[in-house]
Protein backbone atom coordinates (compact mmCIF):
# COMPACT_ATOMS: atom_id res chain seq x y z
CA UNK A 1 0.00 0.00 0.00
CA UNK A 2 2.15 3.12 1.36
CA UNK A 3 5.38 1.60 -0.14
CA UNK A 4 7.97 3.62 -2.06
CA UNK A 5 10.99 1.67 -4.04
CA UNK A 6 14.32 3.08 -2.84
CA UNK A 7 17.77 2.82 -4.55
CA UNK A 8 20.79 2.14 -2.61
CA UNK A 9 23.33 5.16 -3.57
CA UNK A 10 26.16 2.66 -3.00
CA UNK A 11 25.12 -0.69 -4.20
CA UNK A 12 22.16 0.57 -6.46
CA UNK A 13 19.94 -2.30 -5.03
CA UNK A 14 16.60 -1.56 -5.09
CA UNK A 15 13.86 -1.69 -2.18
CA UNK A 16 10.89 -1.54 -0.74
CA UNK A 17 10.10 0.86 2.24
CA UNK A 18 7.40 2.50 3.61
CA UNK A 19 6.47 6.52 2.50
CA UNK A 20 7.17 7.90 5.93
CA UNK A 21 10.64 5.88 6.13
CA UNK A 22 13.27 8.86 6.22
CA UNK A 23 16.36 6.83 5.99
CA UNK A 24 16.87 2.89 6.28
CA UNK A 25 19.91 0.41 5.40
CA UNK A 26 20.50 -1.40 2.57
CA UNK A 27 19.54 -5.44 2.69
CA UNK A 28 22.06 -6.44 0.19
CA UNK A 29 25.39 -3.91 1.25
CA UNK A 30 23.92 -3.18 4.78
CA UNK A 31 24.83 0.82 3.91
CA UNK A 32 23.18 3.46 5.68
CA UNK A 33 21.37 5.98 3.61
CA UNK A 34 19.24 8.78 3.33
CA UNK A 35 15.58 8.66 1.33
CA UNK A 36 14.34 11.64 -0.17
CA UNK A 37 11.17 11.95 1.70
CA UNK A 38 8.19 11.46 -0.79
CA UNK A 39 5.31 13.91 0.03
CA UNK A 40 1.86 12.25 -0.91
CA UNK A 41 -0.57 14.35 -1.95
CA UNK A 42 -2.81 14.41 0.43
CA UNK A 43 -6.40 14.16 -0.08
CA UNK A 44 -8.88 16.11 1.87
CA UNK A 45 -11.83 13.57 1.86
CA UNK A 46 -14.84 15.65 3.42
CA UNK A 47 -18.57 13.89 3.04
CA UNK A 48 -20.57 15.32 1.07
CA UNK A 49 -23.85 17.18 2.96
CA UNK A 50 -26.15 15.55 -0.02
CA UNK A 51 -28.88 14.47 1.42
CA UNK A 52 -31.60 16.86 1.86
CA UNK A 53 -34.30 16.86 4.97
CA UNK A 54 -37.14 18.91 5.79
CA UNK A 55 -37.25 19.08 9.62
CA UNK A 56 -40.63 17.82 10.83
CA UNK A 57 -40.73 20.70 13.87
CA UNK A 58 -40.07 23.70 11.36
CA UNK A 59 -39.90 23.00 7.84
CA UNK A 60 -36.37 23.50 7.23
CA UNK A 61 -34.47 21.94 4.58
CA UNK A 62 -31.12 20.24 5.98
CA UNK A 63 -28.35 18.94 3.89
CA UNK A 64 -27.29 15.87 5.77
CA UNK A 65 -24.68 13.61 4.68
CA UNK A 66 -26.06 10.34 3.05
CA UNK A 67 -24.04 8.17 5.47
CA UNK A 68 -25.00 10.04 8.89
CA UNK A 69 -27.37 8.30 11.19
CA UNK A 70 -28.71 11.29 13.22
CA UNK A 71 -28.35 15.01 12.36
CA UNK A 72 -30.44 17.96 14.36
CA UNK A 73 -32.22 20.79 12.47
CA UNK A 74 -29.84 23.83 11.36
CA UNK A 75 -32.90 25.73 12.18
CA UNK A 76 -34.36 24.53 15.14
CA UNK A 77 -32.24 22.35 16.74
CA UNK A 78 -34.67 19.15 16.40
CA UNK A 79 -33.42 15.39 16.69
CA UNK A 80 -33.59 14.02 13.60
CA UNK A 81 -33.20 9.95 13.40
CA UNK A 82 -31.56 8.78 9.79
CA UNK A 83 -31.07 5.46 10.82
CA UNK A 84 -32.71 2.25 9.21
CA UNK A 85 -34.47 -0.17 11.25
CA UNK A 86 -34.97 -3.77 11.14
CA UNK A 87 -37.56 -5.07 12.84
CA UNK A 88 -37.33 -9.11 13.32
CA UNK A 89 -39.14 -10.29 16.57
CA UNK A 90 -42.53 -8.65 18.95
CA UNK A 91 -41.69 -5.05 19.20
CA UNK A 92 -43.98 -2.15 19.74
CA UNK A 93 -41.12 0.51 20.16
CA UNK A 94 -42.52 4.12 18.43
CA UNK A 95 -40.21 4.72 15.11
CA UNK A 96 -39.75 8.08 13.93
CA UNK A 97 -37.16 8.21 11.05
CA UNK A 98 -36.02 9.16 8.05
CA UNK A 99 -34.48 6.38 6.96
CA UNK A 100 -36.26 2.84 6.26
CA UNK A 101 -38.01 0.24 8.56
CA UNK A 102 -38.40 -3.28 7.63
CA UNK A 103 -40.53 -5.52 9.09
CA UNK A 104 -39.08 -9.07 8.50
CA UNK A 105 -41.26 -12.21 8.23
CA UNK A 106 -40.70 -12.93 11.89
CA UNK A 107 -41.61 -9.61 12.95
CA UNK A 108 -44.96 -8.60 15.26
CA UNK A 109 -45.31 -4.77 15.65
CA UNK A 110 -47.85 -3.70 17.66
CA UNK A 111 -47.46 0.62 18.49
CA UNK A 112 -49.21 3.25 17.66
CA UNK A 113 -47.91 4.80 14.16
CA UNK A 114 -44.35 4.37 12.32
CA UNK A 115 -43.32 6.76 10.34
CA UNK A 116 -40.12 6.40 7.66
CA UNK A 117 -39.03 7.47 4.60
CA UNK A 118 -39.87 4.17 3.40
CA UNK A 119 -41.28 1.01 5.09
CA UNK A 120 -41.16 -2.74 3.96
CA UNK A 121 -43.54 -5.15 5.81
CA UNK A 122 -43.01 -9.03 5.45
CA UNK A 123 -44.40 -9.79 9.06
CA UNK A 124 -47.43 -8.95 11.30
CA UNK A 125 -47.81 -5.28 12.04
CA UNK A 126 -50.71 -3.61 13.75
CA UNK A 127 -50.11 -0.42 13.71
CA UNK A 128 -50.17 2.89 11.66
CA UNK A 129 -47.87 3.49 8.75
CA UNK A 130 -46.62 6.78 7.15
CA UNK A 131 -44.02 6.92 4.85
CA UNK A 132 -42.51 9.85 3.00
CA UNK A 133 -41.45 7.88 0.23
CA UNK A 134 -43.33 4.45 0.30
CA UNK A 135 -45.06 1.71 1.66
CA UNK A 136 -44.50 -1.95 0.13
CA UNK A 137 -46.37 -4.89 2.09
CA UNK A 138 -44.78 -8.13 0.84
CA UNK A 139 -45.69 -11.46 0.54
CA UNK A 140 -46.92 -13.15 4.01
CA UNK A 141 -47.18 -8.74 4.92
CA UNK A 142 -50.04 -8.71 6.96
CA UNK A 143 -50.75 -4.94 8.27
CA UNK A 144 -53.96 -3.81 10.49
CA UNK A 145 -54.19 0.09 10.50
CA UNK A 146 -53.83 3.12 8.58
CA UNK A 147 -50.97 3.68 6.21
CA UNK A 148 -50.13 6.87 4.20
CA UNK A 149 -47.47 7.40 1.62
CA UNK A 150 -47.44 8.76 -1.81
CA UNK A 151 -46.93 5.33 -3.29
CA UNK A 152 -47.98 1.73 -1.79
CA UNK A 153 -47.92 -1.23 -2.80
CA UNK A 154 -48.71 -4.32 -2.32
CA UNK A 155 -47.18 -7.55 -3.34
CA UNK A 156 -48.27 -10.82 -4.66
CA UNK A 157 -49.69 -13.27 -1.67
CA UNK A 158 -49.91 -10.24 0.93
CA UNK A 159 -52.67 -9.68 2.80
CA UNK A 160 -53.54 -6.30 4.28
CA UNK A 161 -56.02 -5.32 6.26
CA UNK A 162 -56.31 -1.72 7.20
CA UNK A 163 -58.82 1.06 8.30
CA UNK A 164 -58.08 3.85 6.07
CA UNK A 165 -55.21 3.92 2.68
CA UNK A 166 -54.01 7.57 1.73
CA UNK A 167 -51.76 7.64 -0.64
CA UNK A 168 -50.87 9.29 -4.51
CA UNK A 169 -50.72 5.93 -6.06
CA UNK A 170 -51.50 2.77 -4.58
CA UNK A 171 -50.18 -0.81 -6.81
CA UNK A 172 -51.80 -3.86 -5.66
CA UNK A 173 -51.05 -7.49 -6.58
CA UNK A 174 -52.16 -9.00 -3.65
CA UNK A 175 -55.11 -8.78 -0.80
CA UNK A 176 -56.77 -5.41 -0.04
CA UNK A 177 -59.29 -5.04 2.43
CA UNK A 178 -59.76 -1.98 3.68
CA UNK A 179 -62.41 0.29 4.82
CA UNK A 180 -61.84 3.52 3.21
CA UNK A 181 -59.17 4.36 0.18
CA UNK A 182 -58.28 7.82 -0.91
CA UNK A 183 -55.79 8.55 -3.96
CA UNK A 184 -55.09 11.28 -5.33
CA UNK A 185 -53.91 9.26 -8.59
CA UNK A 186 -54.36 5.87 -9.76
CA UNK A 187 -55.82 2.29 -8.27
CA UNK A 188 -54.29 -0.30 -9.95
CA UNK A 189 -55.41 -3.95 -9.40
CA UNK A 190 -53.04 -6.63 -11.59
CA UNK A 191 -54.80 -9.43 -12.32
CA UNK A 192 -54.87 -12.01 -9.53
CA UNK A 193 -55.48 -9.14 -7.13
CA UNK A 194 -58.51 -7.87 -4.96
CA UNK A 195 -59.33 -4.89 -3.46
CA UNK A 196 -62.12 -4.77 -1.38
CA UNK A 197 -63.07 -1.22 0.36
CA UNK A 198 -66.57 0.12 2.04
CA UNK A 199 -65.48 3.23 -0.26
CA UNK A 200 -62.71 4.23 -2.68
CA UNK A 201 -62.09 7.52 -4.10
CA UNK A 202 -59.51 7.86 -6.63
CA UNK A 203 -57.94 9.79 -9.28
CA UNK A 204 -58.05 7.19 -11.63
CA UNK A 205 -58.83 3.19 -12.06
CA UNK A 206 -57.47 0.60 -13.77
CA UNK A 207 -58.48 -3.23 -13.13
CA UNK A 208 -57.12 -5.57 -14.95
CA UNK A 209 -59.03 -8.81 -16.46
CA UNK A 210 -58.72 -11.23 -14.16
CA UNK A 211 -58.67 -8.67 -10.73
CA UNK A 212 -61.77 -8.21 -8.64
CA UNK A 213 -62.81 -5.24 -7.08
CA UNK A 214 -65.29 -4.06 -4.85
CA UNK A 215 -67.32 -1.14 -3.50
CA UNK A 216 -68.48 1.90 -3.32
CA UNK A 217 -66.27 4.02 -6.10
CA UNK A 218 -66.37 7.93 -6.60
CA UNK A 219 -63.73 9.26 -8.62
CA UNK A 220 -64.43 13.43 -7.65
CA UNK A 221 -63.36 14.51 -4.27
CA UNK A 222 -66.38 15.22 -2.03
CA UNK A 223 -65.77 18.83 -0.68
CA UNK A 224 -64.66 17.45 2.41
CA UNK A 225 -62.00 15.09 1.21
CA UNK A 226 -60.35 18.00 -0.81
CA UNK A 227 -60.44 20.25 2.24
CA UNK A 228 -58.48 17.56 3.84
CA UNK A 229 -55.74 17.62 1.07
CA UNK A 230 -55.53 20.86 0.47
CA UNK A 231 -55.80 22.34 3.80
CA UNK A 232 -53.44 24.96 5.15
CA UNK A 233 -54.94 27.38 7.14
CA UNK A 234 -57.05 25.52 9.92
CA UNK A 235 -53.86 23.60 11.79
CA UNK A 236 -50.49 25.38 12.11
CA UNK A 237 -47.48 24.89 10.51
CA UNK A 238 -46.27 22.83 12.99
CA UNK A 239 -48.53 20.14 12.72
CA UNK A 240 -48.94 20.21 9.08
CA UNK A 241 -44.89 20.17 9.31
CA UNK A 242 -45.21 17.08 10.95
CA UNK A 243 -46.14 15.36 8.07
CA UNK A 244 -43.96 17.15 5.75
CA UNK A 245 -42.00 15.30 2.90
CA UNK A 246 -38.90 14.23 2.53
CA UNK A 247 -36.89 15.91 -0.41
CA UNK A 248 -35.60 13.35 -2.61
CA UNK A 249 -31.98 12.76 -2.26
CA UNK A 250 -29.43 14.94 -4.02
CA UNK A 251 -28.75 12.39 -7.73
CA UNK A 252 -24.99 11.96 -6.70
CA UNK A 253 -25.36 10.80 -4.00
CA UNK A 254 -23.65 7.41 -5.27
CA UNK A 255 -20.55 8.58 -5.41
CA UNK A 256 -20.35 10.52 -1.95
CA UNK A 257 -18.19 8.09 -0.50
CA UNK A 258 -15.45 8.26 -3.84
CA UNK A 259 -15.31 12.04 -4.35
CA UNK A 260 -13.09 13.82 -2.17
CA UNK A 261 -14.24 17.97 -1.72
CA UNK A 262 -12.66 20.08 0.29
CA UNK A 263 -15.54 23.12 0.41
CA UNK A 264 -18.50 22.04 2.27
CA UNK A 265 -21.57 21.87 -0.58
CA UNK A 266 -23.68 24.16 1.27
CA UNK A 267 -21.15 26.61 1.05
CA UNK A 268 -21.39 26.74 -2.38
CA UNK A 269 -24.80 26.06 -2.94
CA UNK A 270 -27.39 29.13 -3.95
CA UNK A 271 -30.22 26.80 -3.54
CA UNK A 272 -28.83 26.67 0.24
CA UNK A 273 -27.46 30.22 0.81
CA UNK A 274 -31.06 31.70 -0.55
CA UNK A 275 -32.80 29.66 1.94
CA UNK A 276 -35.66 31.88 3.24
CA UNK A 277 -35.60 32.96 7.33
CA UNK A 278 -38.99 31.53 7.83
CA UNK A 279 -39.97 28.50 7.28
CA UNK A 280 -41.42 27.98 3.80
CA UNK A 281 -45.00 26.50 2.81
CA UNK A 282 -44.07 22.88 1.68
CA UNK A 283 -43.97 22.33 -1.76
CA UNK A 284 -44.33 18.51 -1.81
CA UNK A 285 -47.72 16.55 -2.64
CA UNK A 286 -50.67 17.44 -1.06
CA UNK A 287 -50.80 14.06 0.47
CA UNK A 288 -48.56 15.82 3.25
CA UNK A 289 -50.74 18.50 4.11
CA UNK A 290 -53.40 15.37 4.06
CA UNK A 291 -52.40 13.59 6.27
CA UNK A 292 -51.58 16.27 8.46
CA UNK A 293 -55.52 17.19 8.68
CA UNK A 294 -56.88 14.08 9.10
CA UNK A 295 -58.86 13.06 12.31
CA UNK A 296 -56.34 12.00 14.60
CA UNK A 297 -53.65 13.74 13.37
CA UNK A 298 -50.79 14.55 16.18
CA UNK A 299 -51.15 17.91 17.21
CA UNK A 300 -48.35 20.36 18.14
CA UNK A 301 -47.53 18.86 21.42
CA UNK A 302 -48.10 15.36 20.58
CA UNK A 303 -46.01 15.81 18.13
CA UNK A 304 -43.55 17.49 20.19
CA UNK A 305 -43.91 14.45 22.43
CA UNK A 306 -43.60 12.29 20.19
CA UNK A 307 -40.14 13.42 18.39
CA UNK A 308 -38.37 13.23 22.08
CA UNK A 309 -39.43 9.44 22.60
CA UNK A 310 -36.36 7.40 21.54
CA UNK A 311 -35.66 4.21 20.99
CA UNK A 312 -33.27 2.52 24.07
CA UNK A 313 -30.30 2.35 22.78
CA UNK A 314 -29.54 -1.21 24.12
CA UNK A 315 -32.19 -2.70 21.83
CA UNK A 316 -30.33 -1.21 18.54
CA UNK A 317 -27.59 -2.99 16.92
CA UNK A 318 -25.57 -1.76 14.07
CA UNK A 319 -25.80 -4.32 10.92
CA UNK A 320 -24.87 -3.73 7.59
CA UNK A 321 -26.58 -5.43 5.65
CA UNK A 322 -29.70 -3.60 5.18
CA UNK A 323 -28.01 -0.65 4.07
CA UNK A 324 -27.50 -2.76 0.89
CA UNK A 325 -31.01 -4.01 0.57
CA UNK A 326 -32.23 -0.59 1.11
CA UNK A 327 -29.39 0.77 -1.24
CA UNK A 328 -31.16 -1.42 -4.04
CA UNK A 329 -34.39 0.07 -3.45
CA UNK A 330 -33.29 2.97 -3.87
CA UNK A 331 -32.70 4.76 -7.09
CA UNK A 332 -29.77 6.83 -5.57
CA UNK A 333 -28.58 4.34 -3.57
CA UNK A 334 -28.12 7.34 -0.56
CA UNK A 335 -28.90 5.12 1.93
CA UNK A 336 -26.46 2.36 1.27
CA UNK A 337 -24.13 3.78 3.37
CA UNK A 338 -25.86 3.80 6.39
CA UNK A 339 -26.23 0.68 9.18
CA UNK A 340 -29.78 -0.24 9.90
CA UNK A 341 -30.52 -0.13 13.89
CA UNK A 342 -32.43 -3.96 15.07
CA UNK A 343 -35.15 -3.85 17.41
CA UNK A 344 -37.05 -6.67 18.37
CA UNK B 1 -68.62 -10.27 -43.50
CA UNK B 2 -67.07 -7.44 -41.75
CA UNK B 3 -68.07 -8.11 -38.23
CA UNK B 4 -68.28 -4.65 -35.86
CA UNK B 5 -68.73 -6.00 -33.00
CA UNK B 6 -65.82 -8.93 -32.39
CA UNK B 7 -63.44 -6.25 -33.00
CA UNK B 8 -64.32 -3.24 -30.93
CA UNK B 9 -66.64 -2.72 -27.63
CA UNK B 10 -70.02 -0.40 -27.73
CA UNK B 11 -68.86 3.38 -27.60
CA UNK B 12 -70.95 6.10 -25.70
CA UNK B 13 -69.65 9.39 -27.47
CA UNK B 14 -69.31 12.25 -26.06
CA UNK B 15 -72.68 14.61 -25.57
CA UNK B 16 -74.79 11.17 -25.68
CA UNK B 17 -76.56 10.54 -22.71
CA UNK B 18 -78.35 7.25 -21.55
CA UNK B 19 -80.64 6.91 -18.65
CA UNK B 20 -81.56 3.03 -17.53
CA UNK B 21 -80.02 -0.29 -17.17
CA UNK B 22 -77.85 -0.81 -19.84
CA UNK B 23 -76.38 -4.13 -20.96
CA UNK B 24 -73.11 -4.87 -23.04
CA UNK B 25 -71.53 -8.15 -24.48
CA UNK B 26 -67.80 -6.53 -24.86
CA UNK B 27 -67.42 -3.91 -23.07
CA UNK B 28 -68.23 -0.39 -23.41
CA UNK B 29 -66.52 2.50 -24.08
CA UNK B 30 -67.70 5.40 -21.98
CA UNK B 31 -67.36 9.33 -23.44
CA UNK B 32 -70.30 10.42 -22.72
CA UNK B 33 -73.08 10.40 -19.62
CA UNK B 34 -74.87 7.36 -18.33
CA UNK B 35 -77.31 7.54 -15.48
CA UNK B 36 -78.16 3.91 -14.62
CA UNK B 37 -76.73 0.52 -13.80
CA UNK B 38 -73.93 -0.85 -16.65
CA UNK B 39 -73.40 -4.41 -16.46
CA UNK B 40 -70.59 -6.72 -18.88
CA UNK B 41 -68.53 -8.97 -19.18
CA UNK B 42 -65.97 -6.88 -20.97
CA UNK B 43 -64.15 -4.24 -19.76
CA UNK B 44 -65.75 -0.65 -19.04
CA UNK B 45 -63.32 2.07 -20.37
CA UNK B 46 -64.56 5.61 -18.83
CA UNK B 47 -62.37 8.36 -20.63
CA UNK B 48 -61.84 11.66 -19.37
CA UNK B 49 -65.14 13.37 -20.94
CA UNK B 50 -67.80 10.11 -19.67
CA UNK B 51 -69.67 10.29 -16.49
CA UNK B 52 -71.65 7.05 -15.02
CA UNK B 53 -73.58 6.99 -12.09
CA UNK B 54 -74.77 3.78 -11.01
CA UNK B 55 -73.37 0.58 -10.27
CA UNK B 56 -70.60 -1.26 -12.44
CA UNK B 57 -70.42 -4.76 -13.21
CA UNK B 58 -67.79 -5.77 -15.64
CA UNK B 59 -64.74 -8.03 -15.86
CA UNK B 60 -62.11 -4.93 -15.94
CA UNK B 61 -62.73 -1.27 -15.62
CA UNK B 62 -60.25 1.70 -16.80
CA UNK B 63 -60.90 4.86 -15.45
CA UNK B 64 -58.75 7.90 -17.35
CA UNK B 65 -57.86 11.12 -15.16
CA UNK B 66 -60.84 13.04 -15.12
CA UNK B 67 -63.30 10.87 -15.59
CA UNK B 68 -66.35 10.59 -13.44
CA UNK B 69 -67.76 7.79 -11.55
CA UNK B 70 -70.03 7.33 -8.71
CA UNK B 71 -71.87 4.31 -7.56
CA UNK B 72 -71.00 0.81 -6.71
CA UNK B 73 -68.40 -1.34 -8.32
CA UNK B 74 -67.60 -4.89 -8.75
CA UNK B 75 -65.16 -5.93 -11.07
CA UNK B 76 -64.29 -9.78 -11.38
CA UNK B 77 -65.28 -11.89 -9.02
CA UNK B 78 -64.33 -11.30 -5.16
CA UNK B 79 -66.40 -13.96 -3.85
CA UNK B 80 -63.51 -15.44 -1.57
CA UNK B 81 -63.96 -12.10 0.00
CA UNK B 82 -67.38 -11.20 0.46
CA UNK B 83 -68.61 -13.34 3.17
CA UNK B 84 -66.57 -11.92 5.41
CA UNK B 85 -67.60 -8.60 4.11
CA UNK B 86 -70.95 -9.34 4.47
CA UNK B 87 -70.84 -10.96 8.01
CA UNK B 88 -69.41 -7.15 9.02
CA UNK B 89 -66.18 -7.23 7.69
CA UNK B 90 -63.09 -7.67 8.54
CA UNK B 91 -63.19 -4.37 10.68
CA UNK B 92 -66.15 -5.55 13.11
CA UNK B 93 -64.79 -5.12 16.98
CA UNK B 94 -64.70 -8.07 19.86
CA UNK B 95 -67.28 -7.68 22.24
CA UNK B 96 -66.23 -6.45 25.69
CA UNK B 97 -69.00 -7.62 28.38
Amino acid sequence: MNKQLCTCPHCLTQQQESTGAISTYCKHCHMYYRIEPVRMRRVVRLPKENRVLKCPACEWSCRVVSSAMSSQCENCGTYLDLRNYRIVGANGDPIFTFGSVEFASTAQYRSWEVVADQIFVAGRVHSGLRAFTSIELQERGSVRGCQRAPLIRVAERADVVAVRIEADTLDVQGVLRADTIVLTGTLKVHPGAAVVAREIICGGLDVARGAALQGKLTTQLPAREADMLNCTSQYDTGARAAQSVLVAEVSEAQDASDSATEIPAAQTDPEMAGQPAAPAESSGPALSDMAATLPGAPGPRRKSAFLRREISPHRITSRSFFASRVGAATPSGATSSKSAGYLG
Amino acid sequence: MFRLQHIAPSIIGPGLRLRGELSFERGVIVGGTVQGAIATSGCVHLTATGSVSGAVRADAMVIEAGGRFEGKVTIGEATGLLPREEKGGPFRRRRTA
